[in-house]
Parts: C-alpha cells; structure tokens; sequence
C-alpha cells in the first residue's frame, strides 16, 4: 500500500464537493476512479496533490502522513499529476515544458542534451513521431495532452495521478499511454486514473473506487470480483428512485419549428441532426462538457465557422451569426451570465432593452418611455427583487441576475427560447420560479424550448425529450418513461458502446 | 455606464439623498475641486492668476484638448483597449490640404469641409479595418498610421512654404470672442450637447457602451462588435478632420506641428474625466472639465516659469495619481 486517503472533507462555499473520501493505492496498480460529474473524484485528486486543502481528514503517503500546500511539493515527494487543463507554455518547445521545473544544471548552464533524451524516450513511447523541437502552440490538443503526461512522468513519480488523460486523445494514442502505464505500474509506479469513458477503465485499471455524491460508495477490486459493467453503473447511479412514470405526455402537435441538419464545429459538434417540434421542451444532457453548451451558442449564431443546414418554420437560415438567431427569434440564456449574458455594472432596465437594437426598424431615439415601461413590467412578470429597474445588475444576487438574463428576450416573440444550465448558482427560490415561468409560457404561447442542464433531475421534471451528447455527437435520445435517472446516467457514459467494444 | 453607479447604489438604503447625489457626481465634483483649487493656488503663488479674462482665456484654450478628447472617448468608449494616437496628425494634414482650398475666402469653406471630413473618415476607416478586421492592437495601429500621417504632411511641406489662408468664418468660430465669450466655447457647448444626445439617447451610443462593457454579451445579442469598433474609428477620424479646420482658423495659417502636440493631452483628459480606459463608458461633460484642468495647470506651470519640462511632468503625475485613485476605487467592488 502506497497511498491510503481516509474521511476527506472539502467544502467549497457552502457547497459540499467531497463529504467522505476514502482511497487506497497498491503499489504497482492501477486503481480507477468512477462517477458522474461532480462526485468528487477531480477534488479528491486535486487534494493528494496539493492543489487543495481538505477541511479535514488523512492521507497517508509511503506510512507517513502528508499534506502538501502546492503540487511542487507533492512533486518533489514523488507525486505527479496530469491535469485535466493543460499546464503548458505555449512558446517553449515540447523538451523544455517536460523538463520545466525539474532542469538538471551543468556547470553554469542547464543539461540541455540529456533533458532532450529524456524527453525523447518518453515521448517515442507515447507517441511515436512527434518532434520533441516543435513549439507547444503548433501542437494538436491531444499532441498538448500527450506532452503534459510526458512532464509527468520524466519527475519519475512514484504515485502517477491522471485526471482525465484521454479525453483529448485519439484511439491510438489511448492505446499507446495504456502500454506505456502497464510498463511503469510493471517497474513499481503506483496510479490513479479518472476517466469518463468506463471501457477504458475497465480496460487499463486493477482495481475501481466508485464516488457518488462526495462519496466513495464501492471500491471492486477486478482481479477478485471480475469486471461488471451493470453493477459499476447502479454503483454510479445509485439506487437509483423508479419513480413512477407521472408525466402525462403532452399533445405535440407535430410540425417542426427548427430542424437542424448535419452541424458540424470542429471538434466540438460533429454532424448533430434533430428536429424541434412546436411547444415542445428538449432537454440536452450528458457528462459536462461534451459540447452542450456549443451546441446552444451554435444555434444561438456564435460561431462563424460552424457548419450546418438550418430551417426555421421551413424557412432556410443561416446560423453563423447572433443577430440572425436573435431576428428569427432563437434566443438564448448562455450558461456563463456574467461573462455572456449581462452588462454587470449597467442597470436593469439598460440589460433589458439592449437586445432591441439588434432588430430591425429601430427608431433612432430609445423611445425611454416606452422601454422603461416594459422593463417594469418585465420584473413584475419574473418578479425580479430589485430596488429600482435602475439598480445595477452586479449587485442583485445570482439568481435575480439569471431573471434579468430572461428577462432580456421576453419582449420577443420566441420561436425558440435556449437555455444553458439556467439554474446553476441560482437559489431554489429564484429556481422554482424561473422554471416556473418557462412552464407556464411553453402551456401559453407553445413556445419551444432547448434545454441544457447539469443537473438530471430538471430534464426529468422538465423535458419532453432528452438527447443525450458525448464527444459533440448525439448519442441517444430519450422520451417518456425513458426519462430517468438511470437511463440518462447510463447513455451518458455511453455503456452501450462499452459492450460493442468490449 | 458609471462604475461608480455600483457603490451608490448599494449603499442608497443606509444614506441620506444629498449624499446619494454627491456619491453619484463624485467625480464630477473631484474635477471641478480641482479646476478651483488650482486657480486659486495660481492667485496665491502668481498675482493675478484667477480673474475672468484668465479663466475664459483658460477655457478658450482647452477647447481644443477637449475636442480631440472626444475622438479619444468615443475610440475608448468601444473598449478593446481602443486609443487614437493619430487624431493630431489626421488634423494637421487637414489644415494643411485645406489651406490651399479655402485661400482666405469663405466660398471656398463648403468644399474644404468635404475634404477634410473625407481624409478624415479615410483615416479612421483604415484604423477601424485594421484594428476590427486584421485585429491588430489600436495602440500599435494608429501610432503606425500617425507616423504615416507625419511622412505625407513632410513630403508635402518639403521645401516649399505652406500656402493659403482659413476662410473669415473660421477665424471668427476659432479666434474671435463675442463680448468676453470666445467663439469657440459656444463651439464646444453644441459639440457636447449633441455628443451627450447621441452617447445617451440614441441607439448607436448604446451600441457603443454595450460592445465596450461586455463585447461577448453585445455579440450573442446580436450587436456586430466589429462593426461598431470600426464606426467608432471612423467618427474619431472625422471629427479630427473638422478640428484640423478649427485649428487653422485659430492660428490664421497652417504649419507642421500644429496638432500633434494635443495627441497626448487628449487622453490625459478623459482620464482626469475619469472615464474608464477599459471602455464602456463615457461623459464628455466630465472629460470637457478634464481638459480645463490640464490647461490650467499648464498655465500655472509656464507662469511659475518651468515651461514645457514642467507642463509635461505635472500631466505625468496628475495622470498617474488620478489613475491610482480610480483604479482603487474599482478594486474595492
């Protein structure tokens, strides 16, 4: 036994991110770790390495017992870790960021040759081919990826922690880092390994802890109890409530508002086709970041150089800019409020209008009182608690500002309203009442709604149907009683594929 | 688009309503603090320093600061680090072209308008493409294109003396007084009107305000930023063309070096203004009190007989104490 974490503790804010984290390393073995976002297994990571502090709790490293302030310190010690966000510098070659921080001297210089055959040996390993001279920023991400691991591995780390390696990585690149981790766990190198992809856990690991909500609730060691992807899953998902299936199923009347074929972003999008049907919510869940929030700023027009056949109402557009969403009425609440959504030091009422002067046949002058007028009557509608409507919007609490966010567009006419995780840092309070709101208006009006949330439980309560995304495609799609826990979770981390494959 | 308007209005539960108002005008009030102080520490230190002849000379003389510190406000308005180094040049080139066309009569003004309002505008646009659509720094751009600026006007005067004379009406707009009143101030007072209503009533200001508050926000609300930058350029260069008239119209003929000293002042105007360099705001009522105090402290440094060593020193440390205390100011948010 190499490492041993028990009961760690972390809070951030008032938000409980690792209730109870308990981990063991063996020498020499690969142990995986599992669970949905937000379980806890990036922060247990990130406190053996120093990055964070644990509120309270040990760990135990080589029989002592550690806590490091930084990951240099951690470093020095014989821990590495991969970073899920690369660490890199740009403008130095591929050699000198895996030898940053750890230059041998010689004489009064630095030991350039041997610094370059390290970083060659390692990198033939990984990745055959790549020019240890080229500079980092005429790298591919996954060549970026792949450098970042070599930096972790030419500190000769004793415990190797990868968070996420692969996601940026390519089939053949993933097999190669998986030879290459068999080698070093061969010659004594302990690992932890975090992945969201489960065949690839269930291929490279010896052993699985299993977190849910802060939690580590299981840990199979595969070499005893054999590996089974069902029983990982209901260790994810947990027990997981068969609700009921209580939602009557809407009348959706059929004709599409927007259809959307063959859009394509780099690698953010690739080829997402679907229809959306009048008065009808649609919910896009999946593990976070596996290209929802592009996919609402790609309807939305933010990308110039998206790719895609656009209909509206049958109607052909073009997507690739923001005021042709905004003019055919696709509107969108993006999930970064402060940064894409608000001007925080201008009042309420400036917040509110400033959508208008997209449109056309604007008159020159603001009409002022016509605007404040309905700007008034815009916080009345979301009741938004403000002092005046010309207080300014940085200092209402998070869940007001997400109103005003709202609030923007509701003197449009939407045809399509896209919302972007609208209730992260909103209080339940302020939550309730926008998804309220949002209900009401799709029963009004038969507005349609595009919904993104983190947070399976409001695609459940909420959507009519769910499609599932990973890796910028669309995976699955579920409706009705389809719309639980368990089958988002699992679609999710895509176990259908991990059967084909395995 | 104030970001003092944040702290008050925070606060406006626990303060009474003439507070609120001095809060709200703060920095308003800290310009006009320091217009007064400092002529009446001229009267201490120089007699007769503070006397209207003096004060409205004063004003007369830092209207054409705080003319071309309205093309500096409206580039940095727009945010992404905008700045016009070239307004200076673009106004000496128009005097000097327009000279010849005006030849001292006032026929000829219609036509020197025309000219100088499209060197202007081609000026601008060739910064506003540049830094909107190569993207390239402002800075780096428009001191780039002032040094173009500054080449032309050289080859042109190269050897030969600059001809022609400003129409009449010019020189009463620029030069003459009505009674005590110079000209020029009721020049500036329709200026800041008219820049107040377009900044704060109309559409395109708050374009304006929006790109440079938040560029992300303005653009998935469908406002095209790149568009609004280059328009701002383009005003900027306009609105310098036209001063290049004025600047002829006071000085009765053109030469070299006529604008290019304001560059420099002009910036220093909107930050005594205290409008952000940030972007995203801007009170031309503010920078127009800006530019009377730099003049004054220019006349109170040549009156203490320190000259241009002293004049640019003492705009150094204004600047820099006044950027301290307004950047302090944000930091406490």
């Amino acid at each position: 036994m190499i490492l041993e974490v028990k009961g760690v503790r972390k809070c951030f804010g008032g938000v409980v991110a690792l209730s109870d984290g308990n981990l063991v390393c063996r020498l020499g073995k690969i142990t995986g770790l599992l669970g949905a976002n937000g379980s806890g297994k990036s922060t247990i990571s990130k406190i053996i390495t120093g990055v964070y502090n644990a509120d309270c709790g040990e760990i135990n490293y080589n029989g002592q017992c550690v806590k490091y302030k930084n990951p240099n310190e951690a470093r020095l010690d014989g821990i590495a870790m991969v970073f899920q966000n690369l660490s890199l510098i740009p403008d130095l070659t591929v050699w000198q960021n895996i030898v940053l921080g750890a230059e041998q001297k010689k004489g009064i210089g630095l030991d350039n040759k041997s610094a370059k055959e390290i970083s060659e040996k390692i990198i033939n390993k990984l990745h055959p081919g790549l020019d240890i001279n080229k500079k980092v920023n005429q790298l591919n991400p996954g060549e970026m990826q792949i450098v970042e691991i070599a930096k972790a591995i030419s500190a000769e780390p004793r415990l190797l922690i990868l968070d996420e390696p692969t996601a940026a990585l390519e089939q053949a690149q993933v097999k190669n880092l998986f030879q290459y981790m068999r080698e070093l766990a061969n010659q004594g190198v302990s690992m932890i390994f975090t992945s969201h992809r489960m065949w690839e856990v269930m291929e490279i690991c010896d052993d699985v802890i299993i977190f849910r909500n802060g939690e580590n609730v299981a840990s199979i060691d595969f070499a005893e109890e054999g590996k089974d992807a069902d029983k990982i899953i209901s260790y994810i998902t947990g027990d997981a409530k068969k609700s009921e299936c209580e939602i009557v199923d809407r009348e959706i009347s059929g004709e599409a508002v927007l259809s959307i074929k063959g859009m394509n972003y780099g690698k953010h999008l690739r080829d997402i086709s679907f229809e959306l049907k009048k008065g009808e919510v649609l919910g896009i869940g999946g593990l976070a970041g596996q290209g929802q929030n592009e996919l609402l700023l790609a309807l939305a027009g933010a990308y110039p150089d998206m790719k895609c056949e656009a209909e509206i109402n049958g109607r052909k557009i073009k997507l690739t800019k923001p005021v042709n969403a905004v003019r055919n009425s696709i509107l969108l609440v993006p999930g970064d409020r402060q940064l894409e959504g608000l001007f925080l030091k201008d009042s309420v009422y400036k917040n509110t209008i400033f959508p208008k002067l997209a449109l056309k046949r604007q008159p020159l002058f603001i009409p002022s009182k016509k605007y404040r007028m309905e700007c008034e009557n815009i916080v009345k509608t979301l009741s938004i608690k403000t002092h005046t409507i010309d207080t300014p919007v940085g200092t209402l609490s998070g869940g007001n500002q997400q109103k005003v966010v709202v609030g923007k567009w509701l003197s449009f006419d939407i045809n399509v309203l896209l919302l972007a995780d609208p209730a992260k840092g909103v209080d339940i309070g302020a939550k309730r009442d926008l998804y309220q709101y949002i209900v009401d208006m799709v029963k009004e009006k038969n507005t349609s709604v595009i919904l993104y949330a983190s947070d399976c439980e409001e695609l459940i309560q909420y959507c009519d149907r769910v499609l599932i995304m990973y890796e910028g495609q669309i995976v699955d799609s579920l409706e009705g009683c389809n719309i639980n826990e368990d089958e988002i979770i699992s679609a999710s981390m895509c176990v259908k594929r991990t059967m084909e494959v395995g | 688009m104030d970001t003092m308007k944040n702290l008050n209005d925070m606060s406006i539960a626990q303060k009474g309503s003439l507070s609120v108002m001095i809060d709200k005008h703060k920095k308003t009030i800290v310009a006009f603090l320091l217009i007064i102080f400092l002529f009446i520490l001229g009267e201490v230190i120089v007699s007769d320093f503070l006397s209207v002849g003096q004060v409205l000379l004063t004003i007369k003389l830092s209207s054409f600061i705080a003319l071309f510190a309205l093309c500096q406000m409206i580039v940095i308005a727009a945010g992404g680090g905008g700045l016009d180094l070239s307004v200076g040049f673009t106004a000496t080139l128009t005097a000097i072209l327009t000279a010849v066309i005006m030849d001292g009569k006032n026929e000829n003004l219609l036509l020197a308008i025309l000219v100088a309002l499209a060197i202007g505008a081609a000026v601008g646009l060739a910064n506003g493409t540049l830094v909107s659509y190569v993207k390239l720094p402002p800075l780096v751009v428009t001191m780039a294109m002032a040094s173009i600026i500054q080449g032309i006007i050289n080859v042109y005067t190269a050897g030969k003396s600059i001809t022609g004379k400003p129409a009449p009406i010019l020189q009463t707009l620029a030069a003459q007084s009505t009674g005590v009143f110079p000209n020029i101030l009721f020049v500036l007072i329709f200026m800041a009107v008219v820049v107040m209503i377009i900044l704060n009533k109309t559409r395109w200001g708050l374009k304006l305000f929006g790109v440079g508050t938040n560029e992300t926000n303005a653009y998935l609300s469908g406002v095209d930023v790149k568009t609004v930058r280059m328009v701002a350029f383009v005003i900027s260069g306009a609105v310098a063309g036209l001063i290049g008239l004025l600047l002829i119209g006071n000085m009765g003929t053109a030469f070299k070096d006529m604008g290019s000293s304001y560059v420099m002042p002009s910036i220093a105007a909107v930050v005594v203004g205290g409008v952000s360099l940030a972007g995203g705001e801007g009170n031309y009522f503010r920078v127009i009190l800006g530019s009377i105090f730099l003049q004054t402290l220019t006349n109170l440094l040549v009156a203490l007989g320190w000259g241009d060593a002293g004049k640019w020193l003492g705009f150094g440390i204004v600047l820099f104490v006044l950027l301290i205390a307004y950047v302090s100011d944000r930091r406490k948010r």
